[in-house]
């Protein structure tokens, strides 16, 4: 009684504790101490499975195969794990180890569950215990008896060990020995087929044993079938609502018709014909083979009254799901998804409409959508003709809208925004910026109007019209969407402030355009040259006291061996580089705080979630390369890291080392690649002070002559 | 001007200057040891300073001290003073005597002195950062050699026996094109290895000649003055075989 008691209190602090405005939601992030997983060098690591692996394994190729597994799989994990991608004691990672604890409670398993930020609708396990959970899938599922059943199936992954069978199986060193002869004599294909056979094997095996384990919980079978259902349609978005055009228009602003998309193409909901060759590749059994093996292993359960969807808390189960629904968004965006961005923050906003977080989302996925068409980039397309469902109307506008058209909708949006939110510094930001791409378009306010000021009605021109030519439908067409555009600024276009705005975004865009055909002109040309030459004279002088470097990179390749990632040689170079770095910094007297995921402290959980933070908004500047001071999608937190360290300036600094067999005695065996990227992080506006591929080994001396030119050329100012 | 002063100063108190400014590290006066050597190519008179023709086995050198400035994080300077031992064969002319010419083979110490400036480029987008690195340089050098022809009155040197001889001093303008790698090990040392090709000028000026003539050889003046020409002759093609290619190590503290 008295732990019934304790555990009803427990559930509901947990809930309190777990309790998110979505209105300001705050993303999910590593929370307490830093695990030992995160701490613990991976060579250690590997060193410890290596004492494991002298005693357990048969033979020397047996060693030799499981210690080359132990060093990839250590080695690779432990990247992600510091990626910033894998986050820790959060919400949803803290409710996954509950959901766990009620399946391993049979045995004692010891398994650690962690939120990945991926939109993929996925899970997966590795031998070392560790269990990855996407926010994808956790904002796919329906209730915490599916999230259960799928991570029983990781379970008997970790349980079985199924990875490094798999490993060994590939090395013609499996269980099988008839198997063991093909793999070591067969071709690279033949390898390929029988590793997928094997796997799917595997898979079949953790679905088996997973459903034995689940089934030895209370968690109920009632909806355990429609867990195919979800993998299944785990290329939709998490519900399939009728995208509603009133977000965007008003009664006088309309957008093109012929951006809308009136049909959308049907959910298949027929299981697609399984192409042999594609199955005979794939790791994993159909979807259908699987149902059905499911369904053959619950014909004889039947739920007792006991059993249940929710275990642990349904209101936990549905707040998680939430925020991996919140994630989505931005993650998209960081993936140039803008089309499924803005889809996505659409279902939401349908349950949150005054969700500032939800509306900035919208906001960035549109101001990001603008500076891509502006600038001719359709890298980001999303081809909507292989979109099923009511996200494809969404896909059809993404792709249909014209530059000018989508400007004014942004702009639009935008604008609206920083009336409701006017201190907010990223919205300030973006409605400025889209200010200027509609000067772009538009050379003044003239060609908008306000409907009371007695505007022509436009006429449209029924399109089957038997009378009209060809020709004279599609002019209709365009005039119609002229005059829709002329009302995208109706309900503001009499405000001082807009008016203002508008004429600085117009003097900003100007500026801009000025500057660039001033670099187009003969004196701007003669200028950069000047420029160039100088730079590679003396280098940049860029004047900065200090810096925060984050994450110094370093990679030990060497083409000779089997494996070209150095994985020791990497780690021990990632930390001399780090001692090079603090010297030579010192050196050329330039303040720096190197933030390095590699050496934390247990206690240094903001250190952590500051390097995830910044490496995400590296990864999106350099997607977003080709945009002038873009803000980032997380601009306020950036802001405040650079806050907090005292300087506007991050550092990203790297070295990649090769090691090869030349093709001729006179061509090199070492090569060097070195890098440094500076940002201001505030502006957006980047430097690339390095860039550089040598013929050489990546000596000290090279590398600190290289380290101390760019510090060199950071702080030293014009004079 | 106020380059000119910095090289100086660092110079005169040999301090590092650190922070803020090119080299490695910061460190930007390079203080050097050079070897620069190559198998001698014709008329062997090597570093073997004897009357002794024909040895082709021998190293045309130079062994020199330097000093050397960074500039900037391509450029360099670098000043540096050679000493070399050589010799040449020679042909000297005496009077009649007895009513024949005489005609010796002789042998020509050469020693002397070379001043040297230069002005290195290295690529720094290539990772070579002045001082580390594949540098380029450009040289100017003046050599000093002191020429020393004794002639003895049997043809070859015997104890106390009279000789005459004529001391010359020449002065030779080349220019130069070297390529060196330099090494850093132990952020102070550096090891540069590289080879160098010199022009050296077809105008040898004699500027000074002392005549010894305990042997009586020279009763006319016209002849010191044919066979001072002769020689100055002679060191043209000697100084431009010299100096033409030369391979080169040089052994640095870098400050």
């Amino acid at each position: 009684m008295k732990n019934i008691i304790l555990n009803i209190f427990l559930c509901g602090l947990a809930t309190i504790a777990l309790a998110q405005d979505f209105n300001n939601y705050q993303p999910l992030m590593a929370k307490g101490t830093i695990p030992k997983d995160y701490i613990i060098a991976s060579s250690v690591k590997y060193k410890t499975e290596i004492a494991q692996i002298e005693r357990l394994a048969k033979s020397k190729k047996e060693k030799k195969t499981r210690a080359a597994f132990a060093l990839e799989n250590n080695f690779v994990l432990d990247d992600m794990l510091k990626s910033g991608l894998v986050v820790f004691n959060d919400e949803a990672s803290v409710y996954l180890n509950q959901v766990a604890a009620q399946l391993t409670a049979i045995d004692n398993m010891q398994v650690h569950v962690y939120t990945l930020l991926s939109t993929a609708v996925n899970a997966f396990a590795t031998p070392r215990g560790d269990i990855f959970v996407t926010v994808g899938l956790l904002a796919q599922l329906e209730n915490e008896a599916q999230l259960a059943f799928i991570l029983a199936h990781e379970l008997t992954h970790v349980k079985k060990e199924h990875s490094i069978e798999l490993y060994l199986t590939t090395a013609g060193l499996g269980k099988s020995s008839k198997n063991n002869e093909v793999m070591r004599k067969a071709s690279f294909d033949t390898k390929l087929l029988t590793k997928c056979r094997y796997s799917k094997e595997l898979e079949t095996e953790a679905d088996r044993d997973g459903t034995e384990r689940f089934l030895k919980t209370n968690y109920s079978t009632k909806s355990l079938m429609q867990v195919y259902h979800v993998l299944k349609y785990a290329y939709l978005p998490f519900d399939n609502v009728l995208f509603d055009l009133n977000l965007f228009e008003s009664s006088d602003y309309k957008l093109p018709s012929n951006a809308i998309l009136t049909k959308t193409t049907p959910i298949t909901t027929e299981d697609k014909e399984v192409d042999e060759a594609e199955e005979e590749r794939s790791t994993h059994p159909s979807i259908p083979v699987r149902r059905e093996q499911l369904k053959t292993a619950l014909k004889t359960v039947t739920d007792t009254l006991d059993k249940n969807d929710y275990l642990v808390s349904e209101a936990t189960f549905k707040m998680v799901r939430q925020m991996a629904r919140y994630e989505l968004p931005m993650i998209y965006l960081q993936n140039k998804q803008i089309a499924k961005s803005i889809y996505t923050t659409f279902l939401l906003l349908k349950q949150h409409p005054e969700s500032q977080y939800l509306q900035k989302c919208m906001a960035k996925a549109l101001y990001q959508h603008t500076k891509y068409k502006n600038q001719d980039d359709y890298t980001y397309e999303s081809h909507y003709r292989r979109v099923e469902g009511h996200s494809q109307a969404v896909h059809y506008l993404a792709e249909k809208l014209k530059a000018k058209e989508l400007t004014l909708l942004a702009t639009r949006y935008a604008w609206f925004l920083h009336q409701k939110y006017p201190s907010d510094p990223e919205v300030t930001t973006i409605t400025h910026d889209l200010l200027a791409e509609t000067s772009r378009h538009f050379k003044s306010l003239n060609a908008f109007r306000t409907p009371n000021l007695g505007v022509k009605t436009v006429v449209v021109v029924p399109k089957d019209s038997v009378k009209e030519s060809k020709k004279d439908k599609i002019k209709v067409t365009k005039d119609t969407s002229t005059h829709s555009n002329e009302y995208a600024f109706a309900e503001f276009l009499k405000d001082s402030a807009f008016t203002t705005a508008f004429a600085k975004g117009q003097a900003a865009y100007k500026a801009r355009e000025k500057r660039a055909n001033y670099y187009e002109s003969r004196a701007g040309k003669r200028e950069y040259a000047k420029y160039l030459a100088e730079t590679k004279k003396h280098g940049l002088k860029l004047g900065i006291h200090k810096v925060v470097i984050v994450n110094p990179f370093y990679l030990k390749l060497d083409a000779r061996k089997e494996t070209a990632v150095q994985y020791i040689a990497t780690e021990a170079g990632q930390a001399h580089q780090r001692a090079l770095i603090e010297k030579t910094a010192k050196a050329a007297n330039l303040q720096t705080v190197i933030l390095d995921v590699t050496h934390l402290k247990d206690a240094q959980i903001d250190v952590f979630n500051d390097i995830r933070f910044l490496n995400e908004y590296f990864t999106e500047q350099n997607k977003l390369s080709g945009l002038s001071l873009t803000p980032g999608a997380q601009q306020n937190r950036i802001d405040s890291i650079a806050q907090k360290y005292g300087t506007d300036y991050f550092l990203w600094i790297g070295t990649v080392s090769l090691r090869d067999n030349p093709a001729t005695i006179f061509a090199a065996r070492h090569d060097m690649m070195h890098y440094a990227v500076l940002y201001d992080v505030r502006t957006g506006r980047n430097q690339t002070i390095k860039s550089e591929f040598f013929d050489d080994r990546d000596s000290d001396s090279l590398m600190k002559s290289q380290l101390y030119d760019t510090f060199l050329q950071i702080r030293v100012a014009e004079k | 001007m106020k380059l000119f002063q910095t090289f100086f100063l660092t110079l005169l108190f040999g301090v590092s200057a650190m922070a803020q400014i090119p080299g490695y590290m910061g460190k930007r006066l390079l203080i050097d040891a050079e070897i620069q050597a190559f198998p001698a190519r014709i008329t062997p008179t090597t570093t073997d300073n004897s009357a002794n023709t024909g040895n082709i086995s021998g190293l045309h050198s130079r062994y020199g001290l330097g000093v050397g400035y960074v500039l900037s994080r391509s450029a360099l300077v670098q000043a540096h003073f050679y000493t070399f031992r050589t010799g040449m064969n020679t042909v000297f002319y005496a009077p009649l005597r007895n009513g024949f010419y005489d005609t010796h083979h002789t042998f020509n110490t050469l020693s002397g002195y070379t001043l040297d400036l230069a002005y290195s480029r290295s690529r720094p987008a290539r990772g070579h950062l002045s001082p580390l690195g594949k540098h380029r340089a450009f040289h100017a050098y003046i050599t000093f050699a002191n020429g020393n022809n004794n002639f003895y009155e049997n043809g070859q040197p015997v104890e106390n026996q009279y000789f005459s001889s004529i001391d010359t001093k020449y002065s030779i303008f080349g220019l130069g094109y070297s390529v060196t790698y330099n090494h850093i090990l132990n952020d102070q040392f550096v090891l540069g290895y590289g080879w160098r090709i010199n022009v050296s000028s077809p105008q040898v000026r004699l500027f000074s000649s002392k005549l010894n003539d305990n042997g009586n050889i020279f009763d006319t003046t016209d002849y010191k003055a044919y066979n001072l020409e002769e020689f100055r002759k002679a060191m043209i093609s000697k100084f431009f075989f010299y100096d033409l290619l030369q391979f080169k190590i040089t052994f640095g503290l870098l400050k």
